[in-house]
């Protein structure tokens, strides 16, 4: 298991959403950005459990609803 | 006869473009965590797998939809699995340890651009 970096996680959202790096803020979210749709947040959860070698619990999947939350989340399995 | 609750409905589309990369390594890992093996052997073995792994992403959602009308919040996308029968028609199989009794009908359509699904369950009570 990979430790918690918020450098891989923000690189994965890019790479993901095609969006520039000072776009994935805090407050970034699921509802409201156009390229963050249902597959791409699901290619999202593939690449964190490929790169940080975890498996997500569904209700983490749904519960990520910024890139804030996403953050929060992922500290609980990296820490 | 059926009442109205007890009955879901669900619908979603997507575009095809997204599933051409199949074999790009992260797309792999995306698939084998969404899609059953059976899924993956069945539209891989076409000559253009992407618009049956589009059309079956579409079903999942369509699924995921009609379940979370009926309030049923438990099954997601990896317990999901879309088989064709003999003549072609999709039907539903649903993985889990959990006992509703579901009557899912699903429809697939896509052309080379996207594909879309459209989802009924009934619930029995």
């Amino acid at each position: 298991m990979t430790s918690f970096d918020e450098n891989t996680i923000r690189n994965i959202f890019c790479e993901v959403l095609g969006l520039p790096p000072q776009d994935i803020t805090d407050s970034l979210a699921y509802n409201s950005c156009e390229q963050w749709d249902s597959l791409k947040h699901l290619q999202i959860i593939a690449m964190f459990e490929e790169r940080f070698g975890i498996e997500i619990e569904m209700d983490d999947i749904i519960a990520m609803e910024t890139f804030g939350r996403v953050k929060e989340i992922l500290h609980k399995y990296l820490s | 006869m059926h009442k109205m609750e007890n009955t879901g409905i669900g619908t979603d589309i997507v575009g095809v473009q997204e599933f051409r990369n199949f074999n790009d390594p992260a797309f792999s890992q995306f698939l084998s965590r969404n899609y059953t093996r059976a899924e993956l052997e069945y539209c891989l073995s076409k000559d253009s797998p992407a618009p049956h792994l589009a059309a079956r992403f579409a079903g999942k959602e369509a699924v995921i939809k009609a379940l979370h009308s009926l309030k049923i919040y438990h099954i997601f996308f990896p317990s999901i699995e879309i088989l064709n029968d003999e003549q072609g028609v999709p039907y539903v199989r649903i993985i889990t340890d959990q006992t509703e009794k579901l009557t899912i009908k699903l429809s697939l359509a896509h052309t080379s651009e996207m594909a879309l699904a459209f989802c009924i369950i009934i619930q029995e009570t």
